[in-house]
């Protein structure tokens, strides 16, 4: 691929990533939520919302369901918490060793900084809820007799989602991205807030400009989602498995319509994103995303395939010839631009949340083998 | 019944592991004089007197209490761990009192071995694929163990028996009882413009030979290996860039009075698991025609057979739009779009039928 080292415009429009500290203007998460046990097929996804909501993803079961946990009371983490070990130690609280249980996501709930583990017990492919508070205790959360709501997700026509890849919290909807096992496909869908048993979710599909040779258009699977405004619309940052960094317009978005999004940022040849969050430092917006980099045995960018990249904001707000500037974000297979940078105190970060506004909890690998769970200062 | 056990339990051991009816269920049971109050306790509240752990490998108990249920009854507390026991695995209950700690270990028994999984079928069948072709699906004799280790136990070779390097988009798709994995080339490395195909190239190249490996150590369901070897050959024509079109398919119509199928050959094969669920039948009045589906050899034919003989007059083959090809090229578009090429205009996706007498 030839490289073009494109001046990257300063000035930056208007951007606010919207924050997810609490319920914006004190509005409503769920509503009409019934006391129960879900049934629930298979956890793909978990993401919260703001007053301890937990989102889970059920895509063979072509559900979301939003839990009201009730877990607000705040259990903070020490400055420099770290438990080593993490998976040998959840999957020995259910009796199973480290080889016997996959960490399948990871999410904090920002009322209580109580982290909630998906795990998948590998010899029943149970999906069960592990939590870890600041204490260092390790719980379950039991999807039994819990206030919750099910919003049913568009089945298509005998076309359902296989699996959930992602949830967002976007203040005024959820967010769900998709993937069909037998289409290759993009599907996202919107559910508007407050989530309510009776709310529909609506599906659209979304295609994507390559950036490289900027005359291919091609469908793709998202494997992870951001929410972001500028100038006062509403887009979604999303990332996919073999191309760049897109964001799609929100606004105005029709049941079963094809979007099209803008490249905005190229992070180099098989960067296979996992979880993305955003946050505010020293005045300026950030989205810090974790990868997997896919070809790392042949083009290692450090000893881990588990790679985070720090991205400003102000990259995703920029209004005009996106698709052609977002090659220029790129020198080789690094960033070529001060706006994105390697984060090498994440190397190996597998799973990803936001702990509070100055730190991230991380699932990492050690270059010595084991996993840790740690929070690091966010970069 | 439980209160004999118990009874039998204290008499025997102060702590014990009394096994369940199912395999992995275990009921601990410890003798207990004065406190705690009877009736419920809490994990936290259980753990202090109790504590029910994995033993590691190297034989270390001491790590975290295992989740469950305490309960004290008259004077024995009871404890049931909330997930079943894995198989194999030693455990260790430790019960703690004023006069010190007694320990009692048991073993999960091991499940006994039953037939290995094997490799039930792969699609597409053809001996020839184009070479930007987009997914395998393997099918298993039974459900198999999930996780991302499985991409390390599938393997892609060339004519010279080299591996393709990272021929796998890692993501895992099984249907829901995990015994059908759809298995996806990287995309990144079959799209035209994407910087991965151009810097390490494609998976495949067209008019080779490759074997596709699935490793004996790939697990089931119950963790044991398939125990064989499974391998595919194949070969590899040029890549095929271009949407479908329904113009190509040739369609045998069948007879008024007679249940035999309506055929659908196809000019090259089309993906297997969306081929058996696209195409209907609708009569004259958009009413759909109960019926069977088969999808024929090599996946170039599709059949119908109709639950009722077929009545006379005109009648519609439908094609919903997210039918592929091979390579993900459905009647819409093609895999890839090029915006420099004048837009074609849209297939149609319907055939007309007559069934006459």
């Amino acid at each position: 691929m030839s490289l073009r080292t494109h001046a990257v415009r300063t000035a930056l429009l208007p951007l606010a990533l919207l924050v997810m500290a609490s319920a914006a203007n004190g509005a409503e998460v769920i509503r009409n939520a019934t006391a129960g046990t879900p049934k629930i097929k298979s956890i793909d996804a978990i993401r919260f919302a703001p007053d301890g909501v937990l989102l889970i993803g059920d895509g063979p079961g072509a559900q979301l369901i939003a839990v009201d946990t009730g877990d607000v009371k705040a259990k903070p983490w020490k400055a420099d918490a770290k438990t080593a070990k993490i998976d040998e130690k959840l999957a020995a609280r259910i009796g199973v060793p480290a080889k016997g249980i996959e960490i399948r996501s990871m999410a904090v709930n920002p009322a209580s900084q109580t982290a909630y583990f998906l795990i998948r017990k590998l010899d029943d492919k149970k999906t069960l809820l592990l939590t870890l508070d600041g204490s260092g205790e390790v719980g379950e959360f039991a999807l039994e007799n819990v206030k919750h709501v099910v919003i049913p997700l568009p089945k298509g026509e005998a076309a359902p989602v296989s699996r959930i890849t992602d949830i967002a919290w976007m203040g005024d909807r959820v967010l769900i991205g998709a993937v069909a096992s037998e289409e290759f496909a993009s599907k996202v869908c919107s559910i508007p807030a407050p989530l309510d048993p009776k709310a529909t979710a609506l599906g659209f599909s979304t295609e994507t400009y390559h950036v490289s040779h900027r005359k291919w258009e091609t469908r793709a699977p998202m494997t992870s989602l951001v929410p972001f405004e500028a100038n006062g619309k509403k887009y979604v940052v999303g990332a996919f498995a073999c191309t760049p960094v897109v964001r799609y317009p929100l606004d105005d978005v029709q049941a079963g319509a094809k979007v099209k999004g803008e490249s905005v940022i190229e992070l180099g040849s098989g960067n296979q994103p996992r979880s993305m969050i955003a946050y505010e430092k020293d005045g300026k917006s950030f989205v810090l995303m974790n990868t997997f980099r896919f070809h790392h045995k042949n083009k290692p960018f450090g000893w881990s395939p588990y790679v985070t990249f720090r991205m400003e904001s102000g990259l995703f707000g920029e209004g005009e010839k996106l698709n052609e500037k977002a090659i220029s974000r790129l020198a080789g297979d690094k960033p070529a631009t001060d706006k994105i940078s390697i984060v090498a105190e994440y190397e190996g970060t597998i799973h990803l949340d936001k702990l509070d506004k100055d730190r991230a909890l991380v699932v990492k690998e050690e270059k010595e083998g084991g996993l840790t769970l740690a929070a690091l200062p966010l970069p | 019944m439980l209160s004999i056990v118990l009874l039998v339990a204290v008499l025997v051991a102060p702590v014990r592991v009394q096994p369940g009816l199912e395999a992995g269920e275990v009921t601990v049971i410890a003798r207990l004089i004065g406190d705690p109050s009877p009736g419920k306790l809490s994990q936290k509240d259980g753990e202090r007197w109790l504590r029910f752990v994995l033993v590691s490998e190297t034989g270390d108990a001491t790590g975290p209490a295992m989740l469950g249920s305490y309960d004290r009854r008259r004077d024995v507390l009871i404890f049931t761990p909330r997930f079943r026991l894995t198989a194999g695995e030693r455990y260790r209950a430790t019960l703690t009192t004023e006069t010190g700690s007694i320990f009692a270990e048991y073993r999960a028994p091991s499940k006994p071995p039953t037939k290995p999984a094997s490799v039930a079928a792969v699609y597409p069948s053809a001996e020839e694929v184009p070479a930007n072709l987009l997914k395998f699906y393997l099918h298993f004799s039974k459900p198999m163990r999930e996780g991302p280790a499985l991409f390390n136990h599938i393997k892609l070779l060339g004519e010279d028996g080299e591996e393709v390097d990272d021929p796998w988009r890692r993501t895992e798709l099984w249907n829901a009882d995990a015994t059908r994995l759809t298995l996806w080339i990287h995309p990144g490395r079959i799209k035209e413009g994407v910087n991965l195909r151009d810097e390490i190239g494609p998976v495949l190249e067209p008019k080779r030979r490759y074997t596709l490996v699935v490793s004996e150590k790939l697990l089931d369901a119950e963790g044991q290996p398939l125990g064989t070897t499974f391998k595919k050959t194949f070969r590899t024509s040029d890549a095929t860039r271009v949407a479908m079109d329904l113009k190509d398919w040739k369609l045998t119509a069948p007879k008024a009075g007679e249940k035999l199928a309506l055929e659908v050959r196809f000019p090259s094969p089309l993906d297997h698991a969306l081929l058996g669920r696209s195409l209907t039948v609708l009569d004259a009045n958009g009413e759909l025609i109960p019926g069977q589906v088969t999808v024929g050899e090599q996946e170039r034919s599709w059949s119908f057979r109709p639950e009722n003989a077929w009545k006379p007059g005109q009648f519609t083959l439908t094609v919903h739009e997210r039918l592929e090809d091979l390579a993900g090229n459905t009647l819409l578009r093609p895999f890839d779009l090029n915006l420099k090429l004048p837009a074609r205009k849209d297939s149609p996706r319907t055939i007309p039928f007559r069934v006459g007498p």
